[in-house]
């Protein structure tokens, strides 16, 4: 019974969507009051069919009801309730359905936060996030559907990837996703904006908290996904330009160059129709990256068992989205004239500078990820792009982009001069260069040009965002949100650089075969191997190791990292055993018995290699505390109060409309 | 995609920074500089246009040259036992084998990680794989890798990374289709196939 509410919901949801999708867009072109407030409640609506379906399927999951397919094909009874719960969007038809959730989270929340919008920009938006949830609610009830019942009923089902059974893994979906469906918002406002023929400061100001709270996600969400590659892979690595870790990638890279033209397009009303194209690729290449890792084209660890015809269904959908708002972008961008001006040496330009490495960098990427799967497709042979493309082409980009970070931000809006920006921040200069120098020479083992240069980039970036901060000569407490925001996400990214570049250098990496009692040296510590023994978990069995480390005689720690099998028709899982810390990481992981109490045992080094995810974090704060700004409520509040404005409004855009149409 | 969003942005350069900073240039820059820039003043706008088309193009062809570069030295193809054994991978470059591994093939060494074994296709075409390093979780006889590596000298294959699937129920799609009998494999792979059949 409860599935089959579940299933009903989403027949009604997707009913809800149509009407969403329909009405109130017609209503906003031909200026019919009624139509346009049906905006929110269809949006409200959609969302809590939505959380009524995925509720059901949950309860089917909790309730291990092996009637239904995919309950059976992702959990068993032996799971711990934890995982049987991140179990609903384990696999292909449950993460589905949490996306669509997500898009009538999203739509529920403007529709909630939207006092300060017009009603016709309102329903233009709920409109377009109503057409984006018909696509895919169609593509679920037709290709994928969650509540499909099967017969005869099977005792026990079968579990979850056991890779996905780890508290990290539970909440990295559903991250990444509220990130890639955030964006569907910058996306709609992008197309209400094109479709009322007006993008004023006001606009920007309504996009910038929403862009900037899907680019927080979609951080978080990137970043618990590498942690977790890095402790739950066994490999220890944090990022293998994987093709599905760049179509997360992508996205953000330009969901940042949108927030940061988007700053343009508030500020100084320039980079307009620009900011338009960038919100529209931010969310088209989130829709790639759901069709790269749905469609099955993809050799990768996430790259499900598939199925052609949904990858099929994906791409006409992302061609139908791409295309179209790019037809209407060639129609009505002329229209959005940027009266902003500026000179080669202003903020524009610096920011100019980030979109322009930015959108290099992405298209790399996509080039990189994409070009094997046209090979493949022309028949031309199967090739794989290895990770030193990806670095060749990002370490010059990145360091133009990182030098810009620390200029820009001292450069004044409109115009500004050499000479007066340099008198500000030369000693920061000298200082970075000098740190990057030393830290190499004072407490690394040798001297390594690349981890110099991103010390001394990584400083500067930092140095120049604190400096900002104290420019101001303000109380620090009086600041805005947003320059906080901006110094905090500055200095993440600072960290995380320091980060990448300390750890690639200096990390020390050795597979070797260990006996029980033997000791192996390495990068000052030395690790006793102790043997393996078998430990019982809830629904596994593992061989776990004990390896003792010392340093100088002195303990440090003892780890002990698992090989855990889930049962029969599962694939072991590396558990690897890491003693973390601010300076070093050290990280074990168990190969496989050698006969004769050997084991094959993975030893990592890896100096300051947490700071890749700590740098992440700021990211993250620094983003949230610039969407909370006070500036963007108080816009709302004035906006609200004179009602009349809202209505000649309507007039000018069914006026425009009008025009567009004869 | 490159090439509208550069035109945009050089839209966005063209109208604000000559229509209407020219003044300040004039002001700002030394006599050089400024008689290159009274050259520019006068031009027409579309001669304005087509000097930052030349530039895009200019930049876009760099970009690209060192993108090919970068993928050039970068890329390695999938070869299958078969074409190995026909003498057509490359030697002195890095490229990826795919196939099963046969069983009882896995041979270790009692002191080192060093260790060996061999893909095959089943159809009879092997060969061998060194590796010193742990292998993936999920490698076992009878199922399908994909070793990334180069041969040395000797002719012998060293691998440098051995992928295994990911999933207990899954083959990669690309091992199996290089595996397939039936191939859809051109160039010189179909014809050394179709040779062997005959």
């Amino acid at each position: 019974m409860i599935p089959e509410i579940g299933h009903f919901a989403l027949v009604l949801a997707l009913v809800v969507a149509v009407v969403q999708s329909i009405f109130p867009m017609i209503g906003a072109a031909t200026n019919n009051a009624q139509w346009i407030a049906m905006a929110k409640p269809t949006a409200r609506a959609q969302f809590v069919l939505l959380a009524v379906s995925f509720a059901c399927l949950m309860a089917a999951f909790l309730e291990s009801d092996f009637s239904v397919l995919y309950v059976a094909n992702n959990s068993n009874t032996l799971m711990p309730t934890i995982y049987k719960v991140s179990a609903v969007w384990g696999a292909h038809e449950g993460s589905l359905l949490l996306w669509v959730l997500i898009l009538s989270v999203w739509a529920w929340l403007v529709s909630v936060f939207s006092k300060g919008i017009s009603p016709v920009m309102l329903a233009r938006v709920l409109s377009v996030m109503g057409m984006i949830g018909v696509g895919f609610l169609l593509f679920m009830l037709l290709t994928s559907n969650p509540f499909e019942r099967q017969f005869p009923i099977p005792l026990q089902g079968r579990t979850l990837n056991p890779l996905l059974q780890d508290p990290g893994l539970a909440i990295h979906p559903p991250m990444l996703y509220m990130g890639y469906v955030g964006f569907s918002v910058a996306f709609a406002f992008a197309i209400a904006a094109m479709l009322g023929g007006k993008l004023d400061a006001a606009w920007a100001r309504w996009a910038r908290p929403w862009t900037n709270v899907a680019w927080v996600f979609l951080t978080i969400g990137i970043a618990l996904g590498s942690w977790w590659a890095y402790y739950e892979l066994g490999w220890g690595g944090w990022w293998f330009w994987d093709p599905v870790e760049n179509a997360s990638l992508m996205p953000w890279l330009v969901g940042t160059a949108l927030i940061h033209s988007l700053a343009v397009a508030e500020k100084r009303a320039a980079f307009k129709s620009w900011t338009i194209l960038l919100a529209i690729f931010a969310f088209s290449l989130s829709l790639l990256g759901t069709f790269l890792v749905r469609s099955g084209v993809l050799t990768s660890v996430h790259a499900f068992a598939s199925d052609p015809e949904r990858g099929l269904f994906i791409l006409i959908f992302l061609v139908l989205v791409v295309g179209s708002s790019l037809v209407l972008y060639a129609i009505r961008a002329p229209k959005l004239r940027s009266t902003g001006t500026f000179t080669v040496i202003s903020r524009e330009m610096g920011l100019l500078v980030n979109n322009v490495a930015l959108i290099a960098m992405t298209a790399t990427v996509l080039l990189g990820t994409l070009y094997p799967l046209f090979i493949d497709a022309l028949g031309l042979g199967k090739i794989s792009v290895g990770p030193p493309y990806f670095n060749t082409i990002s370490i010059p980009l990145g360091l133009v982009l990182f030098s810009a970070m620390g200029f820009g931000l001292f450069l004044r809006w409109k115009k500004d001069t050499k000479e007066r920006v340099f008198s500000k921040v030369r000693w920061v200069l000298l200082f970075a260069l000098l740190i990057g120098f030393l830290v190499p020479i004072l407490f690394m083992t040798h001297f390594d040009w690349k981890a110099a240069l991103g010390v001394a980039l990584a400083s500067w970036v930092s140095l120049t965002a604190l400096l900002w901060v104290q420019e101001q000569g303000r109380s620090p407490f009086k600041l805005p949100l947003s320059m906080w925001g901006a110094a905090i996400a500055h200095i993440g990214m600072a960290v995380t650089v320091a980060g990448i570049s300390l750890t690639s250098a200096y990390s020390t990496e050795k597979d070797v075969r260990l006996e029980r009692g033997q000791e192996y040296q390495m990068s000052g510590y030395s690790f006793l191997f102790n043997g393996v023994k078998e430990v019982k978990g809830p629904n596994y069995i593992a061989q776990q190791g004990e390896v003792v480390v010392t340093r100088d005689g002195l303990n440090v720690t003892t780890l002990r990292p698992e090989k855990r099998n889930y049962g029969p028709g599962t694939m072991p899982m590396t558990e690897a055993g890491i003693d973390g810390g601010l300076l070093r990481d050290l990280f074990i992981a168990l190969g496989e018995p050698l006969g004769k109490d050997a084991w094959s045992v993975r030893l990592y080094h890896k100096p300051v290699v947490s700071w890749i995810w700590i740098g992440s974090a700021l990211m993250g704060l620094g983003g949230l505390l610039a969407a909370f700004d006070k500036r963007y409520r108080r816009v709302r509040r004035r906006i609200i109060e004179p009602k009349v404005a809202n209505q000649p409004e309507i007039g000018e855009a069914s006026t425009k409309a009008g025009e567009a149409i004869a | 995609m490159v090439f509208d969003g550069d035109g945009v942005i050089f839209n966005a350069i063209r109208t604000h920074r000559f229509e209407d900073s020219t003044p300040a240039l004039d002001q700002k820059y030394s006599a050089t500089e400024a008689s290159e820039k009274r050259e520019l003043i006068p031009m027409k706008a579309r001669n304005k246009r087509i000097i930052f088309i030349l530039l895009g193009l200019c930049a876009v062809g760099a970009a690209s040259a060192m993108i090919t570069k970068a993928m050039q030295s970068n890329l390695a193809y999938l070869y299958a036992p078969e074409s190995v054994m026909a003498g057509e991978v490359p030697k002195d470059r890095v490229v990826r084998l795919g196939g099963l591994v046969k069983k009882g093939s896995l041979q270790r060494s009692d002191t080192t990680l060093d260790l060996s074994f061999i893909l095959t296709d089943n159809r009879g075409h092997e060969v061998t794989i060194n590796y010193d390093k742990i292998l993936p979780d999920l490698f076992k006889e009878e199922q399908s890798a994909v070793v990334k590596g180069r041969f040395d000298a000797n002719n012998r294959f060293m691998a440098e990374e051995v992928l295994a699937k990911h999933d207990a129920e899954y083959m990669p799609p690309e091992v199996e289709d290089v595996l397939a009998k039936e191939h859809s494999y051109p160039g010189k792979l179909k014809k050394t196939t179709e040779a062997i059949e005959k």
